[in-house]
């Protein structure tokens, strides 16, 4: 038995786990340590997962469906769904209660259901490479992601067969992976440019306290752009030598695409490089249609550029929002693949004014992270004995400090949205506020508002608008079973309960006879009922997935 | 032993300060505060005791939640300065119970500001429809100290009644009735004291 930590990304997922106090990242039978987080459903019944599943993205986008990690925990009628269809080839449907379904070869899955499929190639990779079963694991999420997409990813690992100890936050994995958490204070930014998206998020550390100050993002800002602009340049070049645009051909573009990103990461270490890309289109009788193209570093730079003033200018938003100027930093962590180009360092060192952390693979930093932390939430070794208890009345001066950390900090995280319920008027009512440690747990009283009330129907968001329609709508807390009385008698006192991961608990009681009331948080479009999860996972079983 | 320290944090939590509880100085600056957090939470968070009894982990939990809700009044300035004040307070009555409500009680739809203490059972048994304390707790195990608080109460000995209610509360957290019952006590209390005095 093993625990491992996943990093699940829009592009990309990697999985570590630490064996003999060292973190090793696990590769699949090739040796690739990344893994596409594409799924492909193949005529043949199979579920396909990682590069096999990507190399079926241009014969079979219908059923091929890549980037899910942009649409988990999204409701049926958000944005981010409406511009999936417009954007993915693949088929989706309302599901009950505002959930989002995937439509494949006469199949539906739920959004979890198709993250699970990637995660369990990543635990059937992990269990090949550690030679015994694995079944804990930490997942990572950007620190943005809301209630709604962390209990997805969560019921997403649970489906995959994971018990899964915690849901963890990105940056704070990265600065994990670079040791951070044993004891010094400071402030560290983490720049995290991936295939797809871009996050900012800025951490204030104070020993194993690490409070997220700011973080800020654009989803559809990442290394997969670069390699589409470069594409477009050699389009013109082969129209110019051809008189044929590859655009008409979805295959032969694709081909492009695939060429410039090698390209791009060519760059990375040489000044210049030279593809030649043969049979790029066939011509009149057949002729093949080659592309020979030559691109300098300096030229990436100039295409690049504008790229890397996108994510300085929602790097400075997330500094606008946490009152700092670039240079309260004493850290910059570099995560994601798209960092490995010479220019992102050198602007992001320019903007911070200190050089970045770069020591770790980018691609890898996070899952590290997730490793580390994991085999820290089994080590039994490293329990706390209790000290005595403070005397009340008598000012104490400060507790003996704790005994030398561990060789694994214990990590008190925070809630990076408040949880707020909905009042009079349309605003908002703050439970728990933004950058509260969790576990925590604050109570609210609420009042029947009609005589011989006997439900009362809590509406609960989370964000940091005073508006309650400008944040994120969560769901309906359903206060049921009251006695029957004339209107204010009834008073309930709700407890909301955010556990470690980060998600939501309630527990009600009648404030008067102390009765515990019936709770039922309902979070929109999220599969809740332990009958549907358990019906996910023995379906999930019995899908054959294969790398 | 790490057990009889558990049961002595216990039975103070709802007594002791926020300071007192993160062990940090009233005059303590923000970078002190969140130092003191610091060795609280590397001792109490819960992920340092996974391999604990059940039981002892809701304990440390409910330390842990306490320490967090002290935290987070003690880091904001507003809250903090509105806490001090709450404490040097006139009654000097130092209630720190985990529903200290920190802005406005919502009513959904409107109602009136919650009064909870007349209608629950008052110390000295005045005949409340709903009966005995304890059955107002909603924990089987904290039920025999409801009961001794109560009859202590009826033979006038508050401050030993207090202890035993306290004791429920730990168990109990956050059960309105007993918050209402301890308030009534204390006003007795009071009461009393003022009784003897010349």
């Amino acid at each position: 038995m093993s625990v491992v930590g996943i990093d699940l990304g829009t592009t990309n997922t990697v999985v570590a786990s630490v064996r003999d106090g060292r973190v090793h990242v696990l590769a699949d039978e090739h040796g690739n340590r990344l893994l596409p987080s594409v799924v492909s459903f193949h005529p043949n019944g199979n579920v396909l997962v990682g590069s096999a599943a990507k190399a079926r993205r241009l014969v079979d986008a219908k059923n091929t469906i890549a980037s899910v990690k942009r649409l988990i925990g999204r409701p049926w009628n958000s944005d981010e769904i409406r511009l999936a269809q417009s954007r993915f080839a693949f088929e989706l449907r309302e599901g009950t209660d505002q959930g989002t379904l995937v439509v494949t070869r006469g199949e539906t899955y739920a959004l979890p259901e198709i993250s699970a499929f990637v995660l369990t190639r990543a635990r059937q990779i992990a269990e090949a490479a550690l030679g015994e079963v694995v079944d804990r694991a930490v997942i990572t999420v950007p620190a943005h992601f809301n209630e709604l997409q962390r209990v997805s990813t969560k019921v997403a690992g649970r489906i995959a067969g994971f018990d899964v100890l915690r849901i963890l936050n990105e940056p704070t994995a990265a600065a994990l992976a670079y040791g951070f958490g044993k004891g010094e204070a400071g402030r560290v930014a983490v720049y995290d440019f991936g295939g797809g998206t871009f996050d900012c998020s800025l951490l204030q550390l104070t020993g194993p306290l690490f409070e997220v100050l700011a973080t800020a993002g654009d989803t559809f800002l990442g290394g997969d752009d670069i390699d589409s602009a470069i594409a477009e340049i050699m389009c013109k070049s082969f129209l110019a030598q051809h008189r044929y645009d590859p655009h008409v051909d979805p295959q032969a573009f694709e081909k492009l695409r695939s060429a410039a990103e090698d390209l791009k990461k060519d760059l990375s270490v040489n000044m210049q490089t030279v593809v030649d890309l043969l049979e790029v289109g066939h011509g009149l009788g057949g002729k093949s249609l080659d592309l020979r193209f030559a691109m300098t570093q300096a030229d990436l730079d100039t295409l690049v550029g504008p790229f890397v003033e996108r994510t300085l200018a929602v790097t400075q938003e997330a500094l606008h929002l946490a009152h700092l100027s670039p240079s309260s930093f004493d850290q910059i962590v570099l995560v994601g693949g798209s960092t490995r180009m010479p220019i992102v360092k050198r602007r992001v060192e320019a903007y911070f004014g200190v050089p970045v952390m770069d020591r770790v693979n980018p691609d890898e930093v996070v899952a590290i992270g997730a490793a580390v932390q994991a085999a820290a939430l089994v080590d039994a070794t490293r329990q706390r004995s209790i000290p005595p208890p403070p005397k009340p009345g008598v000012v104490s001066a400060r507790r003996d400090p704790a005994p030398p950390a561990a060789v694994v900090p214990v990590l008190v995280d925070v809630t990076p949205r408040a949880l707020v319920v909905e009042t009079v008027g349309g605003f908002c009512d703050i439970v728990i506020p933004r950058n509260a440690t969790i576990p925590c747990e604050h109570t609210r009283v609420f009042a029947t508002g009609r005589d011989l009330q006997s439900h009362v129907h809590v509406r609960i968001a989370q964000g940091e608008d005073p508006r309650f329609v400008g944040n994120t709508y969560l769901g309906e807390l359903e206060l049921s079973g009251l006695r029957p009385a004339p209107r204010g008698e009834v008073t309930v006192s709700v407890s909301f309960e955010l556990d470690a991961d980060g998600s939501l608990q309630v527990r009600a009681v009648d404030a008067v006879s102390g009765r515990e009331a019936r709770a039922l948080m309902k979070l929109v479009s999220v599969a809740q009922r332990e009958e549907d999860i358990q019906e996910m996972v023995s379906r999930s079983r019995a899908a054959s997935v294969t790398g | 032993m790490d057990r009889d320290a558990l049961l002595g944090w216990l039975a103070v939590i709802d007594e002791v300060s926020y300071y007192e509880l993160l062990g940090a100085d009233p005059t303590a600056g923000q970078d002190e505060v969140r130092r003191a957090f610091y060795d609280f939470a590397a001792t109490f968070h819960p992920d340092s005791h996974a391999a604990r009894p059940a039981d002892e982990r809701s304990a440390i939990q409910r330390i842990f939640t306490r320490g967090t809700e002290a935290y987070r009044v003690l880091s904001d300035p507003s809250l903090r300065q509105r806490y001090d004040l709450m404490r040097a307070g006139p009654s000097g009555a130092r209630r720190i119970s985990g529903s200290l409500s920190l802005g406005p009680i919502l009513s959904a739809p409107p109602a009136p500001p919650p009064s909870l203490a007349s209608s629950t059972s008052a110390p000295s048994g005045s005949a409340s429809p709903a009966g005995r304390l304890e059955d107002h707790v909603r924990v089987m195990r904290a039920r025999p100290f409801a009961h001794e608080a109560e009859t202590l109460a009826k033979k006038r000995e508050y401050a030993k009644a207090k202890l035993q209610l306290k004791l429920a509360m730990s168990m109990d957290p956050n059960n309105p009735a007993l918050e209402s019952y301890l308030l009534d006590l204390d006003s007795r209390i009071a009461e009393a004291k003022r009784g003897r005095g010349p």
